[in-house]
Order: structure tokens, then sequence, then C-alpha cells
């Protein structure tokens, strides 16, 4: 279709021209072939013999060619066989300008039918570009606005690139500050979020690296075959990409790459993939943005967790050892005292005692701010501790016993710790439990209690902190909670690959 | 006939001052060991009646140590392991009773009365 677009524009001198002459030539060949004149039968034959070759110049060259020819056969049937009405005169020289200008006129009918045909069909082509474009936009920008996460955004651009422009395979590649490449997403089963290593010259990304803009490479020839089955795939035989920078605020963001594994990509994709490139800028930069806030939101509960964490060690090897050591130090004192200071004895006793109430606070607070047995026994021992401190029976039913990415762990633990909280103190339940399962790469943990209901996780401060950090984890949280039947509390984390942060997809 | 112990601890401060108080007791404390490592190998070599390990020992656990220095009970490196940890019992008590450890000791409680009552051996009226 492009290449029609590109020929009407490269129209009419050339085209008309040898239409010009290809007809001249045709009344010629006509003239000399005739022998015969006025037999019915023969005319008739001839005639037949004539539409046909108007036809298949018509059909094969375009209605510059098909005109002129109609014009030539009827010139030359007029002339030869409609005897003795008209007959081409040959010692006449007016008769050859007249079937000249007679042709030129067909040519000219001709070129501006051609153009016309083929104006109507770029046009038509375009619509149907455009709308496919369209929807394939409005596709992508439904997902996004369904907050699907930047690796099912990213999956989906690479898809509509693929089909739109009818290669086997189609990739979204991320440009890395350190001069590396990562795949975003792709058309391909396998094709994950993962690093593609350096950007060796060959590639279709090097050369859109190099020169800014679109570009295609048919020869893989010269890039070695471990190459182009990192970049392009082991089944690529003899592959043809094209590869459009995708701009994002005014930086080069990465490359959209459609591939053919076997063969040339048709000659148009070049600029398809630039428009429709162009168009998806948009939604890669949205799908970016928010893998890198989702990245950073995990970041900060990590780093938060983490603070917690030290500041618990902190306090046990420093103050914490330091009370008990106390303590010990001065019951040796208290021993050592000679019988007769019984009053002595008795208000250091009295000291030691205020000692490890103080050492008992300290450690309550430490157990607040991050429970020991989380990091010493994991989800599953904490859980159960957790339950056994609970002011109410609380049932625990734990699945996996190993230990998770602390993350996880963590947040399952305060969402569990939370959730028995508000049970105890302001739904006054009875009972509660604590399901924890493991399922498809994600973590459910379950609280349920007997209480009053009428939870609002958008209210609750605590349930609200709650949701924060399940999603900044890539989970989700639900609250079902009518009132007087009381509430179960739902989360998921995912566990196999985003469990250090959605780092993956960034 | 004192107990023979070892004291598995990374906190130097509490390890002296333990020794300090238990040997006051009467129980022989052959060697303070900083990490697991260290406690297996003092085990190997002093083959003591009693590890106090504590819960908590920074980059391992002390629960893991517990299970190194009474593996296999009948070439155990200790002949008892007493949990210790400035924690409170309940908080590891899941942990504990799955551990190899006789029982746990809260630091503060630390003494020869109570590791003696752990042991099931007769107090031996020190001091008090």
């Amino acid at each position: 279709m492009g290449a029609r677009v590109r020929r009407w524009k490269a129209y009419p001198v050339a085209t008309a021209a040898v239409a010009f002459v290809t007809s001249g030539a045709a009344f010629a060949a006509m003239a000399v072939a005739v022998p015969l004149r006025g037999e019915t039968v023969l005319v008739v034959l001839w005639c037949v013999l004539c539409a046909c070759a108007v036809g298949v110049a018509a059909w094969r060259f375009g209605s510059v060619f098909g005109v002129p020819f109609a014009i030539v056969a009827a010139l030359a049937i007029d002339s030869f066989y409609i005897a003795p009405y008209r007959s081409f005169d040959s010692q006449n020289w007016v008769n050859y300008p007249v079937t000249a200008m007679y042709i030129a006129i067909g040519v000219f009918v001709g070129a501006i039918l051609d153009v016309t045909r083929l104006r109507a069909a770029a046009s038509e082509t375009a619509r149907s570009e455009l709308a496919e474009e369209q929807a394939a936009l409005r596709r992508v920008a439904t997902l996004i606005a369904e907050g699907a996460p930047p690796v099912e955004v990213f999956a989906a651009v690479a898809r509509e690139t693929r089909n739109l422009v009818g290669a086997d395979r189609a990739r979204i590649i991320r440009l890395e500050p350190d001069g590396t490449a990562s795949l975003a997403g792709g058309t391909a089963d396998d094709d994950g979020p993962r690093p593609l290593g350096l950007i060796e010259p060959g590639l279709a990304t090097a050369e859109v690296l190099r020169t800014g803009r679109t570009v295609r490479i048919d020869d893989y020839s010269g890039v070695p075959p471990e190459l182009v089955t990192r970049w392009i795939g082991a089944d690529a035989s003899s592959p043809s990409a094209v590869a459009s920078p995708v701009i994002v605020a005014g930086s080069l963001w990465g490359t959209v790459v459609a591939s053919s594994l076997d063969g040339r990509l048709p000659d148009d994709t070049e600029r398809r993939m630039a428009e429709f490139t162009e168009l998806l800028a948009i939604a890669i930069a949205n799908a970016s943005s928010r893998a890198e806030l989702a990245a950073s939101r995990a970041r900060l509960v990590v780093a938060g967790d983490q603070a917690r964490r030290r500041f618990e060690r902190n306090l046990h090897d420093g103050v914490q050892q330091r009370l008990v050591s106390l303590a010990l130090r001065l019951r040796r004192i208290e021993r050592r005292l000679p019988g007769e200071q019984s009053e002595l004895r008795a208000s250091l006793s009295e000291t030691v005692q205020e000692l490890n109430a103080a050492t008992d606070e300290v450690r309550e607070i430490a157990q607040g701010i991050h429970p020991a047995i989380l990091t010493q026994g994991g989800l599953a021992p904490a859980l159960r501790t957790l339950a056994l401190r609970s002011s109410m029976p609380v049932d625990v039913l734990v699945e996996p016993e190993e230990r998770l990415p602390e993350p996880v762990e963590v947040a399952a633990y305060y969402v569990a710790a939370e959730a028995l909280t508000n049970a105890a103190k302001h739904a006054g339940a009875s009972r509660a439990s604590v399901t924890l399962e493991r399922q498809d790469g994600l973590l459910r943990l379950s609280v349920r209690d007997d209480g009053l209901g009428g939870a609002d996780p958008s209210t609750g401060s605590g349930l609200t902190g709650i949701r924060d950090r399940v999603e900044a984890l890539g989970g989700s949280l639900a609250v079902t909670s009518p009132r007087g039947e009381g509430t179960v509390l739902e989360v998921a984390l995912p566990v196999a690959a985003g469990a250090d942060g959605p780092k993956a997809s960034g | 006939m004192a107990i023979r112990c070892l004291i598995v601890d990374d906190n130097p401060r509490f390890a002296q001052t333990a020794r300090e108080v238990l040997q006051e007791d009467g129980i022989d404390v052959l060697a303070l060991a900083g990490g697991g490592e260290e406690a297996v190998r003092f085990a190997r070599e002093l083959r003591p009646d009693l590890a106090l390990v504590d819960i908590d020992l920074g980059r391992e656990s002390g629960l893991d140590v517990a299970f190194r220095l009474r593996a296999e009970d009948p070439e155990a490196l200790v002949g008892a392991v007493i949990l210790v940890s400035t924690h409170a019992e309940e908080e590891f008590a899941e942990l504990i009773a799955a551990s190899p450890a006789v029982g746990f000791l809260a630091k503060a409680e630390l003494s020869a009365d109570a590791i003696e009552t752990l042991l099931g051996r007769p107090a031996q009226g020190q001091a008090e």
C-alpha cells in the first residue's frame, strides 16, 4: 500500500510518456497486423482480442494504460475494419497527428483516472490504518486506566505493535543509565522483564541510539548468533527488524522493536512503527513512571522496616544488655553483703527489681518496634506467638512454614497484628482466626473475628497504614465488615518475583 | 562437682558479667564464645556439661547454634544447652520448645540456682 502511495507522488511525466509510447506502438502493431477488411466474423474476433488487451492493460498497469489502449483499439478498428465508412489513409500525413492526439487525450484521461483512483485507495488505507491505530491505542489506554501493572501494559503495547505492523514479534526495550538495555515487555511467552546486557553494534536498538530515528535491519549475518537469540529469539532463522525510538520527556527512553523471524518485514513497517511509537510514548511514559512510583513506594516501606529493625537491634545490643548486666552485678553485690547489713540489702534488692522492671519496659518497646521472633523464626512462629499474646483465643492455621522474603513477612505480620488489635480493642471480638497460605506466587493471609463489624479501611488509620504497606509491595487488601457480623480481612501479597519490590518492571 | 559451662553470647559486656556471677556461684565457666563457630570449636575441645546460648547472636541464631552443639545426641558436644535472652520466654516459646535446649533463662534471672533447677540437679544452696 505504501508503495502505491509513493508511486502516485512520482507520477505524471514518466508514466504518461510510457503509456503514450506503448499505445502508439500498439496502434502501429494493430494497423500492420490486419490484412483483412470488412469480414464480420474476423472483425468481431479482433474486437474481442482488443477488449482483452485493454482489460489487461488497465488491470495490470492502471487506467493510464487502459484508456489509451481502448482509444488505440477503437481507432484501429475504425480505420481498418469499418471500411468503407472510414479508412486510415497512410498517404495523408494529417492522419498521423490526429491519431497521436487521440492517444495523447487517452493518456491524459487515463492519468487523471489513475491519480484519482490511487488517491482514493491511499486515503482509504490511511483511514483504516488510523482506525486500527486508534483502536490499538484505546485498548492500551483502557488497560492503563484500569490500573494494570506496568508489566502488563508493556506486554499489551508490544502486542498491539506486532499486530499493527504484521510482524512475528515485538518487544519494548528500555535503556538503562549504565549503557545496557533491559526488556520491559514483549509478545513472546517468555518475554518477562529481564536485563538484555550491552547494546552491541549491529542491533536495531544500537542503530536507533546512533541515529535517533526509526531504523530497519534486514541483515543480521554480522551479529553473533547468541545476540540474535537474546535480542530477537532463539527461533529466528533469518530475522529482519524495525526499531523505533521511544522519546519520553524529550529524551530517549528506549525502543520498540518489531521483528520477523524469517524474511523481510514489509516496506512500510518503518513508517507505521514511527507513527505508532510516537503515540505510544505517552502510554510507555505513564507505565514507566507508575513502575518507578511503585518501586519507590516499596523502597520506602522496606527502608522503614529496616530502620525499625536497626532501632530494635540497637536497643537490644545496647541499653538492654547494659541494664541486664547491671542487674546481675547489683545482685552479686547484694549477695556479698554481710548478713547484718539487712537494711542495705533490702534496698538493693528493691533497686534490682526496679531495674528489671525498666528492662521489661524497654523489651516491650523493642518488641513493638520490631518483633524479634520474626527475624529469628519467621512468619509462622511469629504469628503463633502473636496469637498467644492476644487477649482472646486466636486459632492460627499456617500452611507455609518456610521463610519468605523479609518485606513480605513483615507486611503479613503487621497486617495480622493490626487486625487482631482492632478485633480485641474496637470490635469487642471474643474469638479470632488467622489463616496463612501460599498459592500461585501469592501469600494469602486472612484474619476473621466475631466482633461488631463495621470496620472501614478508608477511615481507620491503622487499616489505611496497612493498605499502604500491602499495596506498596504490589499486594491487595480486602475488608469485609458488615455491621454485627464480624470482620474478615484478606490480604494477598506477591511472593515470587515482586518480593523485593517491583524493580523488575521499572 | 562444679558444672563446667560454656557461655555463647555476642555481647562481651554481658558475657563477662555472667562469667563473674556464675563463677562466684561455684559454676566453672570454661570459655566465652562470641558466635557459633567459636562455640563449636570450644565445645569440641573442652566438652562442657552445659552451654548457655544467647538466642539472638546478631547475625546468627542461637537456636541454630543449639542444634549444632546438641546435634546427634550420643556424640553431643555439650551435655546440655540452656537458651538465654534479654527477650521474654513467651516471645520465643515455640522456638524454644522445638529446640534441643533443656530450657530457657531470662538474662536478668541468670544464677547458679536457676541453672541447676533447669538441669534437674539439687540446688547447692549457695548464697541466699
